[in-house]
């Protein structure tokens, strides 16, 4: 079991080696896009986590259920962001909407959640957090 | 879940190939256009609302 989770780790990290930075050629808004891509990697890995921690009985289906609505609730938001980007808004103004719309979204989990499923979550969400830094939103 | 020992080497051996395919996906990244990435997000925008809609309609609120 330790060698699986030992294989799973270098295979994650040669993923994130392998696709770590966006092509230069792109203009902003599809670099910009292209950056939302990993950060919603982020979001998606949160919601598989609540998803399958529920069947499997860690976190309850309540819980669960918050943290699945607040993902869908993330993809939505950046759904009509992709969509402004591909007609051509500005990177700074989707850069301003992603950081009020999903730190809003993140942030409000610390609040609804029971301990217990926020300790769970929370390593995902701080992980969006910091993508989110890192592309200086 | 444990894994049967006898796979492990299979796994081994399998991360070479699972390296050079994401040397590739990287490849394709690296070439994309600006309307390939915007499809690439839209795309995994679609999967992600998806899974969680259909999670949601299974597990209802009470």
């Amino acid at each position: 079991m330790r060698t699986l989770r030992l294989l799973c780790l270098l295979v994650a990290a040669a993923a994130s080696c392998a696709c770590a930075s966006a092509p230069a050629h792109l203009r902003p808004e599809a670099k910009a896009s292209f950056q939302m891509g990993k950060v919603l990697s982020g979001i998606e890995a949160l919601q598989d986590l609540a998803i399958d921690a529920e069947a499997e009985g860690v976190m309850s289906t309540a819980d669960a259920r918050k943290v699945v609505q607040a993902c869908v609730q993330a993809f939505r938001y950046a759904r009509l962001l992709n969509a402004a980007l591909l007609a051509g808004y500005t990177e700074a103004d989707v850069q301003r909407q992603m950081l009020a719309k999903l730190r809003a979204v993140l942030q409000e989990l610390g609040a609804v959640l029971s301990p217990k499923a926020y300790a769970l979550a929370q390593p995902y969400t701080q992980a969006v957090l910091a993508l989110l830094m890192v592309y200086g939103y | 879940m444990p894994v049967p020992a006898a796979l492990l080497p299979f796994l081994v051996k399998a991360i070479p190939t699972i390296l050079r395919t994401f040397q590739s996906l990287r490849a394709r990244h690296a070439d994309a256009t600006d309307e390939q990435v915007f499809a690439m997000v839209a795309d995994q925008i679609k999967r992600g609302l998806a899974k969680g809609e259909a999670w949601l309609d299974a597990h209802p609120e009470d």
